[in-house]
Formats: structure tokens, C-alpha cells, sequence
């Protein structure tokens, strides 16, 4: 009853933005339902392949019909008009249904993971419907493994303070990242990066480093907001960000970033296609490959292919390359985490600049001293802050024991804090609160 | 970590929590109802403190909204008074408020007269669907000006307005410190940053608000969509306040007092039905306009107010949308006016004065 009750506030708070989607989802999860079920009965191994093909093809069609049909029609215009065609761009727009990068691949993975034999097909339509539609994770991650949340569905959910607490901790460190410093970045970032040549090369070097803030404070303040409002149901979701912009690599930095979707990749892409069990240029091609997929997956645009194709590259050189002994010190471990930065706000101007043209515009300003227009000293302030803010938190959970800290804590002082942050977030948030960015995806 | 967390100790941390914010949201109420005119309506804010800026208050003082504040050009209506009633010292003052319902003039006239000093005429705004007890406007005087118990005493007409309302309502006492968060964040940046005003933002969307409505010479264009589907879009909001069309409600009471006390204190009082385009007018169907003039008609005999009807005289080529008249409609209202009604009434006044 509770399950059936949590799939149709689902389906409402999904339907809210748009109800026809809601079908669409149901469509998606129905045919994987019924084909991870033949799965289970089925031996013979072509007809399990055919319908692992058929699901994957289902999921992936749909993905790429919303998603990607607009990009493609335009990448195959602009090809055939450089062999002499004067063909136009369409005009036509599809709406791209939220969270539909989420579930498709949850619904891949658990095919997948079902064909494989690492999970027993889900007998109960509600188990397997609340897997996909549960709203926490619906929308924006984080992406859910059948393994993780379907023995969950099977266990008696009772009311627990303790969870409450828990959830309730997570969704206010969500909040207060998303509803108060995301969205008062956008204020240094957008007018920034909507027109850089404008601005002064100290203000490119404010607002990259913002944007790299304001981007994981929005996403990781929405995994933290899933992960708590999970908790106050009973439920738990992995662990989407563990203090990525401490990261001493690149590598390193796609194991604590995103990590749902990272390891996704790794496990459903990078393995099957080889991983690093063949030559080394095989496995930097598998790389390279795994990490577009990665850019396209973030969107359906050339600079988003672009940022894997980055990616992709330092991890192969950071492979190809291993630190010397000299530079691995761990004193010199600021310097590892600061170029690490550096390089990680590098591929963000990629990823955030409205074109090619001005994400070349943006690095060539940050390197040559340049004059131009300046934010009012308050933005200043606060973009500094903010990213303060966020540094000091990385710090103290990485030589801190943040657990150990909480608990000490009596709970009469952590109710008023819990109490004092909420309102704080309250009297701090902005006039227009920004959408989610990772909703576009 | 939930294994580290005790159910009691988390059930105590919680329930302290709960009570700290239930308190917090009391004394929040407390707050929003004592915080400063310029934290929480910055707008009247601005008019009053021109207002006390003149020596002595100015012969004539317009009540209203943004529709007086947009037509009635104090440059233009000045001179023109000066040289029609001969009285060069004459002075005019338009403290008509974005978004000023009956409620809000209400509010504004106590404020303007609190000291004594009182304005020979008072311009008051009137118009159908402005006294219709089923106010679109409550919303904002709900968030700028509504104290606990006005809300108790407009609970009636509250229920009675839009859905818009009532939520506003309850966001504003159920979560103070959100819905009041932008005055909150104003009144902390102006105790760092010390005073400065700013054209307000947020609640009202006039671009040439600035305590004064000062400026001569207004565009002929808004920035955004064109004055059709502006009034194509506001349509709508005005039929559903228009439904069911009844005057007797707050509203309507706070302009009858408004003009109570403006009698009491020896002003010569007009009302002043403002410029509209024909789409508008259009909506003023006999069912509204009956008990209108019926409405009028009492105040004019109850308080020997003098009404005057300009809803028609301007084109439609004159405004911005259905009630905001654009440049050309601004200067043709204000010489208008000022010949007709105005010049007449204050040389008449000079007069009287005299004799």
C-alpha cells in the first residue's frame, strides 16, 4: 500500500511539469518489466541477447529521439551543406522529458544487471515501478542500481526518528547549497559568461571558479535534497559527490564527481567495451570514447563532446603519464589539488560558454591581462565567499571526521542549529531562484 | 551513520527544532509587523520622504495608483495650474503608489496628513473594478503593508479575492522569513552599505517609479510584448475580479475613509475616474457600472466630493496597456486635467480663500 502510494505521488510529482511524460516513463519501465521477466525463464542465449537488444534499443531510441534527433538533423545538415547542399536547419523543437538521461539508464542498468544474472528480475510490478519512479531520484539523479534499491522495496518500512534526522540534515545541506549559493553565483556567472568580452580578465578568474562552485553546489545540493527526502521515506540512495574539487587528478575527480553516473559509465561502457584489458592505445580509445559518451550524455551539443573529449585526453595522459616521485610528495598535495582545479575549470568553460568561439574568448582573457567591465564589489564579496565557504567545507571533510562531529553535538543544540540554518537559508535565498541545472539533462 | 543516531536523541533534536522554528515564525510575525516602511514597502517609503522634503504640503496631492502615477505629470500639471489660477506658488505632489488599491491610499493619506500638514486638494483615484470587494491587489498590501490584525480584520475580503491571495497570506505569517526575505536582505544591505535607495523591485513592475513619478517624458513603449497582448493578458484577471461584480467590502471602506478624512480635514476632494482603453471600458457592463455610480454618488453626496470621468478621454493609441498611458497619453491627461478640473479648482480655491 505504502509502495503504491509513493509510485502515484511519483507520477503526480513528475506530472505536475508535464502529464502526457508520465506515460512515457510507464511505457519505458513496462517493456523492461516484461523483458527482464522473459529473462529470468529464459536459457537459450541468442534469444536472451535479442532481448537484451530489444530492450536497449527501446530505451535508447526513445533517449535519442528526445535527446539527440534535434542535434543529429543539424550535424547532418551542416555536413551535407559543406559537400554543396543549402539545406536549413529545421525549425521544429522537441521537448526533452525531465530526468529521461536519469531513468534511461536505470533501466538499462537493471536489464543489464538481470541478463547478467547479478539480480533476480523484480516479480512485483510495484517493487520494479518504485525502483524507476521513486521522486527523489526521478528527475535528477542520483542514478539508482537495481542491486542498491530493489532488496529495499522488499523490507518493512517503519517510522524512525533517527532517519528523519538524517534526512532531514541532508535535505537542509542540500538546500542551503542549491537555493543559497548556487543561485546567488548565477548572479557573478550568467552575465559573465553571456558576454566575456566585456568583462576584465580578474573577472573571468571570479567567475570560472564560480561557475565550478555554483555547478556542484546545484548539483550536489539537489543529490543531497534525493538523498534526504529518500531517508524520511526509508529509503536510501547512494552517495552522488564525495568533495570532488579536492581531487589530486583528473581521475581522481570522476570518482568523487557524479559518482552514480561515472561508475555507471565505467561498469555498462568502458568495461564492455574492453576496459584496459587490451593494448594501451585500445584502452586510451576506450577512455577517450567512454568520456564523450560522458559530454554527450551532459547534452546534445558539440561543446558538450568537446568537454568529454577534454576529459578523456587528460585522463589518458594522466595515464599514459604517472606523476614523478618528486611531485607526488604529500606536501606538495595543495599545489596537485590547485592544478587539478585549474584544469577541471578549464573544461567547465567549455561546458558552460553558449559557443565554441566563446569558450576560446574565456581562456585566451584569463591568460592575457586585459581591461573590461567589473561586478559590483557585493558580487565580488560574495563570489568569494561562497567559494571560501565551499573550500572550507571540502577541508574539513577531508582531515576531519564530520560523523563523530555530529554525533558529540547534544540534540537540543543540533534541533536549534538544524532550526537556525533553515531560516538562514530562508532570509538568504534570492528573488528568482534558478531551475536545477542538471534538470536540462 | 544512522546507526550512530539514537531514535530519542534524534526524536529530541527534531522536536526542538520544530519548536525553535514555530517560535522563530512568531517572532518573525512580530518583526515583519514592526520592521521599517523602507525594508518592507519601500515605495511608500520613497513618497512619503518627498513629501516631507517640501516645506509645506503642496496645494494639491493626487491619491492613486500606478495608473494616476503614469497619467497625472506633476512637470506638466504645475505650471499649467500656476498660470491658469494665476497663483504662481501653487505646488503639486502625485503620491500615487505602484500598485495602490483603495488600501493603499488609505494607508498613504493617514501617513501624508499624520503631521498636520494638510493639502488644499485631494485628487483621488476611483474606478470600477478599484472598489470591487473582490481586490486582485490584496496580495501585495497583504506583503507590504498588512499588519496581523488587518489581516483579521480583511479576512473576509481576503477569502473573497483571488486563490493568489490567500496563499499569500498564509506564506506571509507561516513563513515570514521567506516571503519577506528581499525587505530582510534591503534593510541588512542598507545597515552595511548605508542608505541607499533604490528604485524598488520585486513586487510592482513600473519603470519609472521614483518616489515622485517624476519623469516629463515617457517612452511611447514598454520594454516587452506590445500594448494589445498586454491587455489581452490582463483581460482575463479583470473579468474574474469584475464577476459577481459587489462593491460593499473592505476596499470600498477604505476609500470612503480615505475621503472621510480628507473632508474632516477641509480638503476639496475629486475623484477621478482614470484614462482607459476602450477593451476595458468594455468590461464595465451595467451590472458593474450601476452599483458604481451608485457608489460614487453616495460619496459625492456624503462628503461634496466633485467626480470626474476620463476613463474615455484619451485614444487607445495612448497606452501602454489596458490603464497606463504611454508619453503622448501622459502629456494629453496632464493638460487636459489641469485646464478642465484642476486650474478652475485651485483658482476657485484661491478665491474663496480671499474672500
Amino acid at each position: 500500500m505504502r509502495k503504491g502510494w509513493l509510485i502515484v505521488a511519483s507520477c503526480i510529482f513528475y506530472g505536475t511539469w508535464n502529464p502526457w511524460f508520465v506515460f512515457l516513463i510507464l511505457f519505458t519501465a513496462a517493456v523492461d518489466y516484461a523483458v527482464a521477466l522473459k529473462l529470468m525463464t529464459t536459457e537459450s542465449p541468442s534469444l536472451r541477447r535479442a532481448l537484451l537488444a530489444l530492450s536497449i534499443s527501446v530505451s535508447l531510441s526513445l533517449l535519442v529521439f528526445f535527446k539527440y534527433a534535434r542535434f543529429l538533423a543539424d550535424t547532418t545538415i551542416f555536413g551535407l551543406n559543406l559537400f554543396g547542399a543549402h539545406l536549413t536547419s529545421p525549425t521544429w523543437e522537441i521537448v526533452l522529458p525531465l530526468g529521461i538521461s536519469f531513468y534511461t539508464f536505470e533501466t538499462i542498468s537493471y536489464v543489464v544487471d538481470v541478463y547478467r544474472r547479478r539480480v533476480a528480475a523484480a516479480t512485483n510490478l510495484l517493487d520494479y515501478a518504485l525502483y524507476i519512479l521513486f521522486f527523489p531520484h526521478l528527475i535528477s539523479g542520483p542514478i539508482v542500481r537495481p542491486a542498491f534499491f530493489l532488496p529495499q522495496t522488499q523490507r518493512a518500512k517503519h517510522f524512525d526518528w533517527a532517519r528523519l534526522q538524517l534526512g532531514a540534515q541532508f535535505f537542509l545541506r542540500g538546500l542551503f547549497k542549491k537555493a543559497v549559493l548556487a543561485d546567488h553565483l548565477a548572479a557573478i556567472v550568467d552575465p559573465v559568461f553571456a558576454a566575456p568580452a566585456t568583462y576584465s580578465t580578474s573577472m573571468i578568474w571570479l567567475a570560472v571558479p564560480c561557475y565550478a562552485v555554483q555547478v556542484y553546489c546545484d548539483f550536489s545540493g539537489y543529490s543531497d535534497m534525493a538523498v534526504g527526502a529518500a531517508h524520511a521515506f526509508g529509503y536510501k540512495l547512494p552517495v552522488n559527490f564525495n568533495l570532488p574539487y579536492f581531487s589530486e587528478s583528473v581521475g581522481e575527480f570522476w570518482r568523487r564527481w557524479h559518482i552514480t553516473l561515472s561508475t555507471w559509465l565505467r561498469d555498462y561502457v568502458y568495461i564492455p567495451l574492453g576496459g584496459s584489458r587490451g593494448t594501451t592505445a585500445r584502452t586510451y580509445g576506450n577512455l577517450i570514447l567512454t568520456l564523450v559518451i560522458c559530454g554527450l550524455w551532459h547534452g546534445a551539443a558539440w561543446n558538450f563532446v568537446l568537454f568529454g573529449l577534454y576529459h578523456g585526453v587528460i585522463l589518458s595522459l594522466e595515464r599514459a603519464l604517472p606523476l614523478p616521485a618528486a611531485l607526488a610528495r604529500r606536501s606538495l598535495l595543495p599545489l596537485r589539488i590547485g592544478w587539478t582545479f585549474l584544469l577541471l575549470c578549464a573544461g567547465l568553460v567549455i561546458f558552460r560558454a553558449h559557443a565554441l568561439a566563446d569558450a576560446w574568448l574565456i581562456w585566451r582573457k584569463a591568460v592575457s591581462a586585459s581591461d573590461g567591465l567589473r561586478l559590483p564589489q557585493e558580487l565580488i564579496v560574495l563570489g568569494l565567499l561562497s567559494m571560501g565557504l565551499i573550500f572550507a567545507g571540502h577541508l574539513f571533510g577531508h582531515f576531519g571526521d564530520t560523523k563523530r562531529w555530529l554525533e558529540r553535538i547534544p540534540p537540543v543544540a543540533m534541533g536549534v542549529g538544524m532550526a537556525a540554518v533553515f531560516l538562514l537559508i530562508m532570509v538568504l535565498m534570492p528573488q528568482d531562484s534558478a531551475p536545477f541545472t542538471y534538470f536540462q539533462f | 551513520m544512522l546507526r550512530n543516531l539514537h531514535p530519542l536523541r534524534a526524536r529530541r533534536c527534531l522536536l526542538t527544532a520544530a519548536v525553535v522554528f514555530v517560535i522563530a515564525t512568531l517572532v518573525g510575525n512580530v518583526l515583519v509587523d514592526r520592521c521599517p516602511l523602507s525594508a518592507r514597502f519601500p515605495e511608500a517609503d520613497l513618497a512619503l520622504e518627498a513629501w516631507r522634503a517640501h516645506v509645506s504640503a503642496p496645494g494639491i496631492v493626487f491619491l492613486g495608483s500606478s495608473r494616476t502615477g503614469y497619467s497625472a505629470s506633476v512637470e506638466i500639471i504645475a505650471p499649467k495650474v500656476r498660470q491658469i489660477s494665476g497663483d504662481a506658488t501653487v505646488e503639486v505632489f502625485n503620491a500615487a503608489i505602484p500598485v495602490g488599491d483603495p488600501l493603499t491610499m488609505n494607508f498613504m493619506g493617514a501617513r501624508l496628513f499624520a503631521d498636520g500638514r494638510r493639502s488644499k486638494i485631494a485628487v483621488v483615484e476611483i474606478t470600477p473594478d478599484s472598489v470591487s470587494r473582490r481586490n486582485r491587489f490584496l496580495d501585495f498590501a497583504v506583503t507590504r503593508q498588512f499588519t496581523f490584525r488587518d489581516i483579521v480584520e480583511n479576512g473576509g475580503d481576503i477569502c473573497h479575492s483571488t486563490n493568489k491571495t490567500l496563499s499569500r497570506v498564509l506564506s506571509s505569517r507561516l513563513t515570514p522569513f521567506y516571503t519577506h526575505r528581499l525587505a530582510l536582505q534591503a534593510w541588512v544591505r542598507e545597515a552595511w552599505a548605508g542608505p541607499e535607495h533604490v528604485v524598488p523591485v520585486g513586487d510592482t513592475e513600473n519603470y519609472y517609479f521614483d518616489g515622485i513619478w517624476g519623469q516629463s517624458s515617457f517612452p511611447q513603449a514598454l520594454p516587452g510584448p506590445p500594448p494589445m497582448m498586454r491587455i489581452e493578458e490582463d483581460l482575463p484577471r479583470v473579468r474574474k475580479q469584475l464577476a459577481d461584480y459587489e462593491i460593499p467590502g473592505r476596499t470600498s471602506a477604505a476609500l470612503e475613509d480615505l475621503v472621510a478624512r480628507c473632508h474632516r480635514d477641509g480638503m476639496k476632494i475629486i475623484l477621478l475616474e482614470t484614462p482607459m482603453h476602450s477593451a476595458l471600458r468594455a468590461l464595465f457592463v451595467p451590472s458593474v457600472s450601476e452599483p458604481y455610480s451608485q457608489f460614487v454618488k453616495h460619496l459625492e453626496a456624503a462628503y461634496g466630493c466633485q467626480f470626474v470621468d476620463f476613463s474615455d478621454r484619451l485614444s487607445d493609441t495612448m497606452f501602454f496597456d489596458g490603464v497606463h498611458t504611454n508619453g503622448d497619453g501622459r502629456k494629453y491627461f496632464s493638460e487636459l486635467f489641469a485646464d478642465e478640473i484642476l486650474g478652475p479648482a485651485w483658482r476657485a480655491e484661491t478665491r474663496s480663500r480671499h474672500e
